[in-house]
């Protein structure tokens, strides 16, 4: 069962493509409510499966330690979740960047719950306008769950979860410049093999009329 | 004003309608009830003149999002706690003064710029949720931890180690480990008893605690051996901090019926090398525990490093 | 008439060659490029009437590719097709020599639409 629901190459190079578009509506959303230019750089992105996918995250946890999730379900014609995954140095840069401007006299203090709201927001948007324009994309609606935020320290912790239903991931590995701000996030899309087939479909019949 | 219909005013949620400028068009019954406040006295006010502590900003913010990005924006309970302050009057499960709210902002009309708050009470669901988050903790800790002293178990110490090592072996960063044993401890349980034995082994885990850095790792290894793990520390250093802490143990005591019982440690000392290592911080501890044991050949109560 | 095509995926650079066909017809020479750098050798090789060029790519990305072009010839015809739609991206876009932007996915809608406008067809 899973092996037919591997993208082949030409999936894979249409479905970037897709994420590409999505990514750019994404990033000109973030920088038209946060009123600062980003640039935008193309994302990596990668179709893995459950296995492979935790083993990149091992490896992630490996180079720093703590990692801020946020996740939103998404249903519709596609189901399934997301996971914006940021490590603290990005958050810090994050808190760098969105708290300092305003009224604020204490520079080396960010308090937790602070970034947690902006991490929270910036992965709203992000989540909602890529998945949103792919959708529309695809010829698919979908409809979102609010979001939650959690704090990971370790790969047990996110063995924890209910991530094993998924069989099939898609990793958008992202870097957000804000002016000098780096700010690495992935976006992980987190799909029921259902809606693999319906993605396949999809690409499939954009694929058809090149 | 919004016409009041039977699902606006009966439904189980605060909906609250607000245009561009933060004015309140519409206010329903469950809010009417919960702030005292009715739909009469709040409308076309700005909200954030009524509650002050809302953050005018972030509201503001918010609210562009859903017109941006098209799809609802949110407050969440997790960091926010709530948006109106509305007080708990739960006599049981009383663990929060004030609701604790999920918010949904929805667009309610594009052209007029308006939008739609739904207001969710998740006290009770959050309630359990810490309730479970911190039976959870205690369990990792059981897990993890030693009963008696609370100090970090061996089990937990050598996953631990493991992943310092690869990490600090990344960032080029050196790493030491310092073993000690309490001296002649099996005296001291053979003449004050095993309850003093005990507190002895709690002062010292608690000590060890407080004489090392926030960075390093104190774990009871058995009976009375501690590990330490010292990260980002070259040998040097790390003799210099097992010595302040040898010297620190010389003044504690514990009382007894007796009088005031004093002890000392042995320790030793050894840092990772990946030549005589070869990656295993286990062939590291090895060499700390030799130079333990020769610190015990040696006449007890000293420091001696494995160079 | 000669068109060049410029962006680093291929599916990209697929969508572009449809639209441009379904518009214009498929009996003009359409140029492939897969980035900027590319893009200006290939400009300066073939001289193609107009340009089709992305904005994020490897190597050399599509603004500075642009200005590099229009340096070269100060009548290019440069229209960006891209996924970064920022206001800021557009006017950096203009500054840089670019005679209109498209937004992608790009279609025969929006394709002729940009023609039209720029007196194109």
């Amino acid at each position: 069962m899973m092996n037919n629901l591997s993208l082949n190459e030409d999936e894979k190079d249409c479905l970037q493509e897709l994420m590409n578009i999505s990514y750019g509506s994404a990033t000109a959303a973030i920088a038209e409510i946060i009123e600062k230019f980003a640039t935008l750089n193309i994302p990596k992105i990668q179709a893995v499966t459950l296995d492979e996918f935790k083993d990149y995250f091992k490896n992630k946890l490996e180079h720093s330690h703590t990692h801020y999730v946020t996740n939103q379900l998404i249903n519709g014609t596609l189901n399934g979740e997301t996971m914006f995954i940021i490590d603290e140095e990005s958050t810090h840069n994050l808190g760098k960047e969105f708290l300092f401007e305003e009224d604020d006299s204490n520079k080396n203090e960010i308090c937790e719950d602070d970034l947690k709201d902006v991490i929270l927001e910036i992965s709203n948007i992000i989540t909602s306008t890529t998945l949103s324009k792919f959708a529309e994309l695809i010829d698919a609606s979908i409809t979102f769950s609010p979001p939650c935020i959690k704090v990971l320290h370790s790969i047990e912790e996110f063995n924890d979860s209910y991530i094993d239903e998924y069989n099939h991931i898609i990793i958008i590995s992202t870097d957000i410049k804000f002016v000098d701000q780096n700010i690495k996030g992935e976006l992980l899309i987190l799909s029921k093999d259902e809606s693999i087939v319906y993605m396949k479909e999809a690409l499939n019949r954009v694929l058809d009329e090149l | 004003m919004i016409k009041n219909d039977i699902i606006f005013n009966t439904i189980d949620n605060g909906i609250i309608i607000l245009d561009k400028n933060l004015n309140v068009l519409a206010w329903n019954y469950w809010l009417e009830i919960r702030t005292h406040i009715t739909q009469n006295e709040i409308l076309n006010k700005n909200i954030c003149e009524k509650f002050s502590y809302i953050n005018e900003k972030k509201l503001k913010r918010k609210i562009k999002t859903v017109f941006v990005t098209n799809n609802p924006s949110y407050y969440n309970v997790d960091p926010h706690k709530f948006l109106i302050d509305i007080k708990t009057n739960s006599i049981i499960d009383n663990m929060f003064d004030s609701m604790q709210q999920d918010i949904t902002i929805v667009p309610y009309d594009i052209e007029k710029q308006q939008v739609c708050l739904y207001i969710y009470d998740k006290t009770s669901l959050y309630t359990t949720n810490s309730k479970l988050e911190s039976l959870n903790e205690k369990l990792r800790d059981l897990s993890n931890r030693d009963p008696l002293t609370h100090a970090y178990n061996r089990r937990y110490f050598s996953e631990f180690s493991e992943k310092m090592l690869s990490l600090s072996k990344r960032n080029n960063q050196d790493v030491c480990l310092c073993i000690l044993d309490i001296d002649k401890f099996k005296n001291i349980n053979d003449n004050y008893g095993h309850s003093i034995g005990d507190k002895v082994i709690i002062l010292l885990a608690q000590k060890l605690e407080e004489y090392v850095r926030v960075s390093d790792v104190v774990s009871r290894w058995g009976g009375e051996e501690f590990v330490i793990f010292l990260f980002n520390t070259c040998l040097e250093n790390a003799q210099n901090i097992a010595e302040k802490i040898r010297k620190n143990v010389e003044n504690l005591t514990v009382d007894t019926n007796t009088g005031k019982l004093e002890f000392t440690i042995s320790m030793g000392v050894s840092q990772y090398d990946d030549k005589k290592d070869a990656n295993n911080i286990e062939n590291t501890l090895k060499r700390a525990d030799d130079a333990m044991y020769a610190a015990k050949e040696n006449g007890r109560n000293q420091v001696i490093i494995d160079r | 008439m000669k068109y060049l095509i410029t962006d680093d995926s291929r599916m990209a650079r697929k969508m572009m060659i449809k639209s441009i066909i379904e518009i214009i017809g498929d009996t003009d020479e359409i140029i492939e490029a897969t980035n900027g750098e590319e893009a200006l050798k290939m400009y300066k090789e073939y001289k193609p009437n107009i340009c089709f060029m992305d904005l994020t790519m490897p190597v050399m990305d599509g603004f500075t590719a642009t200005s590099k072009i229009c340096e070269h010839d100060k009548d290019a015809k440069i229209i960006i097709v891209s996924a970064d739609i920022q206001d800021g991206s557009m006017k950096k876009a203009s500054d840089n020599g670019a005679i209109g932007f498209i937004k992608k996915p790009i279609n025969s809608e929006n394709l002729k639409t940009m023609l039209e406008k720029l007196n194109l067809i």
